[in-house]
Order: structure tokens, then sequence, then C-alpha cells
């Protein structure tokens, strides 16, 4: 064992053990059903805004998103600066804030518990919710082992299956020993490693391709030199709209059209309805943290999707000009990594010291921990909390319910992690698959909720129900993309988001609203501020 | 005046995206649609900081 050995795994090691350290003190914190569902909502202002970011900064946005920057460049900026950081800063803005009175008042402890006790609904909708809830975590929790994998397998030549199970393990050390504390606490840590690391190596990959403007100018020459020096088509993999900011409506993925349903629909408001997501406006202590949050939000996130995708496209130019080889990925069991998803440590470890380097497995353990641990908390509170307590048993016991969310977060974190030894599609795919349900199912029932009178229970029932069955239709009859030849391309999320929409609006408008004085209890209203 | 403004600003912002020449090595159109999603959200969440106030219901108790 050579002395970069020692160090990559003293340093592996060292972020452990610092995950342990913080998950007994969560341990020691969490004593009731809402101290690990919602950490009773006592999070401070740092540990909220990390935990936002950290919740949204999976694997996906390491790999998957310097890999779709390899492949369009520029073409797909939106997903950088109206994504996830737009979901973060307007969820707190517009859920959080209005949220905060509502949950003092009325005990919320989940986002089914507003969408019970705003639609007098104490049974069925928590348990349609609940359900697409769960199945929805799952999903995205699929999408998480592979980026570790990646990157286990080139930093330390580890095999994934146990590089994950590694992961796996620790995480659901922490979350069923500490719940919502343990979860809050390590993303913090979490979240600010991944913020440095990407800050700090971001520079210094665009510094190797030849700094800032030569990126963009050279970008603009891939058509040219992957012709040249690969003797590849000059339009392979989108070359032609590296620097351009989107392309013809009739593109998949880089037209404008797709840009819009998949960056400016599924993602920002997919994630800002997201169960996992929602659920972290519910933990905060002050009220205050709604100010400044959002903006800091938006400030912090913005720099690491944004860091990423120009290492992947650093990577598409070093490939073109011939300075980087790039391959596909098989990892054991036959999961082939997209070799666009190889983009960032390919780079990494051809632009990087090694004791820069070494620093990627770390900041991509931290960025698939900190989503794992936020699903599998919010997965366990939907079987345990909203569908076992509130819907089958009412009178369960603290004690026994916070035994049900540790198993529950035993066997979806062991079959997630086993579904995902299986082959996948490319990575950022898969979940924004899972986000297309997320908006289908949920943007209606909680913004139209909060803000929209006329929104009632069978409204949201059966918009959740028809968004649901919609989307899983439109995947399976057309997969991610609508493609109308020489028309337009559009992302599947869009006939789900019709029917959902088309069926809330119809089923509110012929069937009566809640009394005025529900509407008026739970700020229901085209405000934001009560006045 | 004000007006006259903003056709100006409007004007110079057509020229310069129609033009050939980059920005920091970005094509202008594609600087602006990096730019101008980032600058209305930021003023749009530094306005809410600026403006706001607790929830009067929370306030009140």
């Amino acid at each position: 064992m050579n002395n970069f050995d020692i160090l990559t795994i003293g340093i592996t090691a060292a972020y452990f053990i610092a995950i342990a350290i913080i998950s007994i003190f969560g341990a020691k914190k969490a004593k009731t059903t809402a101290d690990f569902i919602a950490a009773s909502g006592q999070l401070g202002f740092w540990t909220y805004v990390l935990l936002m970011i950290g919740s949204v900064t999976s694997g996906m946005t390491i790999i998957g998103v310097a890999g779709l920057g390899f492949q369009s460049g520029w073409a797909n900026l939106w997903e950088r600066v109206i994504g996830p950081p737009f979901a973060i800063s307007f969820c707190t803005l517009l859920i959080g804030y209005k949220m905060w009175s509502l949950r003092k008042k009325f005990q919320i402890l989940t986002m089914q518990d507003y969408l019970a006790i705003r639609y007098e609904d104490s049974k069925w909708i928590r348990l349609i919710a609940g359900t697409i809830s769960t199945a929805t975590c799952f999903a995205y929790l699929i999408g998480q082992y592979t980026a570790i994998g990646v990157v286990s397998e080139v930093v330390l030549g580890i095999p994934y299956s146990i590089a994950s199970f590694i992961a796996l393990i620790v995480v659901i050390g922490y979350v069923i020993s500490g719940g919502m504390f343990s979860t809050a606490w390590t993303t913090f840590l979490q979240a600010l490693i991944m913020i440095i690391i990407a800050i700090v190596m971001a520079p210094m990959i665009i510094g190797w391709v030849g700094g800032w403007v030569a990126l963009n100018e050279l970008a603009s020459q891939v058509p040219i030199l992957q012709k040249v020096v690969r003797g590849l088509s000059e339009t392979y993999t989108f070359a032609t709209f590296l620097d351009k900011p989107f392309g013809p409506a009739e593109m998949p993925l880089v037209g404008w059209v797709y840009n819009l349903t998949l960056f400016g629909l599924t993602v920002p408001l997919g994630l800002m309805v997201a169960p996992h997501i929602v659920n972290n406006v519910l933990c905060f202590k002050d009220v205050k943290y709604t100010r400044w949050g959002p903006l800091l939000m938006y400030i912090l996130s913005v720099p690491i999707i944004l860091s990423t995708s120009l290492i992947g496209l650093a990577a598409r130019v070093a490939w073109a000009q011939g300075k980087l080889q790039i391959s596909s990925l098989t990892l054991e069991g036959g999961v082939v990594v997209a070799w666009s998803d190889m983009a960032f440590p390919t780079i990494a470890k051809a632009a990087l010291p090694f004791e820069i380097f070494i620093l990627l497995l770390p900041c991509v353990l931290a960025a698939v921990m900190s989503t794992t641990d936020r699903l599998l908390v919010t997965a366990a509170s939907n079987v345990s909390y909203d569908i076992i307590k509130n819907v089958i048993k009412s009178n369960i016991s603290d004690n026994a319910l916070k035994w049900i969310s540790r198993i529950t977060i035993i066997v979806i974190g062991v079959t997630s992690w086993w579904l995902s030894l299986t082959p996948q599609p490319m990575l950022a795919w898969f979940i924004w698959a899972a986000l297309s349900i997320m908006v289908n199912c949920f943007f209606w029932p909680i913004v139209g909720g909060l803000y929209w009178k006329r929104m009632n229970k069978h409204a949201a029932r059966f918009g959740m129900l028809a968004g649901f069955i919609v989307t899983l239709i439109s995947f399976w009859i057309w997969g991610r993309n609508i493609i109308i030849p020489n028309v337009v391309a559009l992302y599947a999320v869009v006939p789900g988001f019709i029917a959902s929409t088309l069926v809330t609006l119809i089923t509110a408008f012929i069937t009566k609203p809640h009394s005025e004085e529900l509407l008026k209890e739970t700020l229901t209203g085209a405000f934001i501020r009560t006045s | 005046m004000e007006i006259f403004s903003i056709l100006m600003a409007i004007f110079i912002i057509k020229e310069q995206l129609s033009s050939t020449d980059r920005i920091l090595g970005m094509l202008p159109i594609t600087f602006a649609c990096l730019i101008i999603p980032v600058i209305i959200q930021v003023i749009i969440l530094f306005l809410w900081a600026i403006k706001w106030k607790p929830s009067n219901k929370e306030v009140s108790g």
C-alpha cells in the first residue's frame, strides 16, 4: 500500500468518523416521533439552509449534471439557474413562510398532515399522497447509488456493490438512530464539503483547458475538433449546440420546448413540491429564517450546479481536442455507466493534483448521503406516521412507531440498493422521471391548497390520481421523449401535467369549496403574508 | 426621458445580442440567457428579504 492509498483511505475514514460522531449527538436528541420525523421544528438557520441545499444536491448533481454538461454544454443552462436553486428558494418563500403559522397551529409534522387538515380528509388523501411519496422516494433512491459506484471504482478501485453498501449501512445507521436531527446535522457537514470542493475543483479544471474564455471559445470549435481529431460527425452528441442556450423546438434534450418542459416545469416545480423538500420547511425553528434564507440558498446552490456542469463542458472540449480519453464504465453485475457520466471523474483524474482529486470521493459520498438520508426519513414517515398511525391504527404507541420507522428505513434502503445493482439508464433520467410524478401529483394539492380557495378534497384526490396514472402511462408509451417529427420535442411530463391540471380545475369548479371558516383557518387565498 | 432611456437600453441589448462579439468568450445570446434568469431571481429574492415582515398571525399569537 503506497502513500496515496493511505491518504485516500484516511480521508474517507475521517469523513465516516465525522458522520458517526454527529449522528451520536443526533441519537441523543431524538426522543419522540416529532423529533424523529421533523426535528421538532428546532433546526437553526444555517442547518436549515444547508439541509435544503444538501437535499437537492444529490449524486446526480455531481455526476449526472457533469454528464449533461458534457453532452449538451450551455444548451441546458436553465437547469443550472432555474432548476434546483429555484426549487429550494421558492419552496421556502411560497410554501415555508405560510406553512410556519399553520404548522404551529395544527401541529403539522409532514406534508400529508397539511393535506389532511386543508382538505378535511384524514385518511384517503394521506393514503394516496403517502403511497405516491413512498414510491417516488424509492425511485429517487435507486438513482443515487450509481454515483458512488462510479467514483469509488475510479478513485479507490473498490467494487461498486461494496462501496455503495458501505455508504448505505452508514446512512441507515445514522438515520435510524437519530432520525431528522442526525439527517440535518450530517447534511450540514456534507453540504459544506460539496460547496467547498465544487468551488475549488471547477476553476482548476477550467484552468486546465485554458481558462474561462478559452473554454467558451473552444466549445464553439468542438464540431470541427471532433471531426478532425476524432473522425466523428460535426453534429455528434449535440456538438453544434454546446455554445448556444438552446436548440430548435424539434430537438430533444437541447430544444427550447424540451428545455422548458424539463427544466422550466419538471425539475423546479417537481422539487419545490417534493415531499422530502416540503417536509424540510416544517423543521426550522424561527419564521425569520424565511427572510434571507431563500436568497442565500440560491446564491450558494447556483455555483455548485454551475461548477459541475462546466466541469462536464471542459471534459467535452478536452475530449474533442484529444487531450482526454473517456470510456464507459461497466460495473460488476453488468451496470453500465453512460460514458458521459464518466466526464467528471475522468477529467478530475487528469487535471487535478492527486491530493485534490481524492477529495472527489467524499464530495460524491456527501452528495449521495445527504439526499439518501432525507429520502429515507421521508419514506419512513410516510409509512409509519402517515399511513400506519393516521390511517390504520391511531392508538399506536410512540415507541412502536419509532420501531416501525426504523424497520421501514432498513427495508427501503436495502431493497433500493439491491435494485440499483441491475442495469439502469443514465443517472439523470431516472431522477427526472421521479420528479415528473412529484410535480404531476403534488403541485396542485400543495400550491393550489395554499393559494386557491376553490381547491377542495375531490380536486386534490382526483388530480393526484390522474397525474400519477397519466405520467406512468406516458413514460410507458413514449419513454422520456414525446416527438412530433419536424415540429416539436417535449419531455414526457407534459401529458401528466395537463391531465392533473384539467382534472383538478374541472373538479374544483363542479364541486363545492370547503367552508369559509376552514379556508380562513388554513390561511388559504391568493396572498403570501396574512394581513 | 425614462422611456427614452429604456428604449435606448433595449436597443443596446438587441445590438449586443445580434453582434458576433463574444462576452467572456460566450455567445451574447448564451450570456444573456444565463445572466437574465439569475438577475431576475436574485432581485425577487432580495426584494422579498428587504420587504419581509413576520406573519401577522404569528405576531398576534
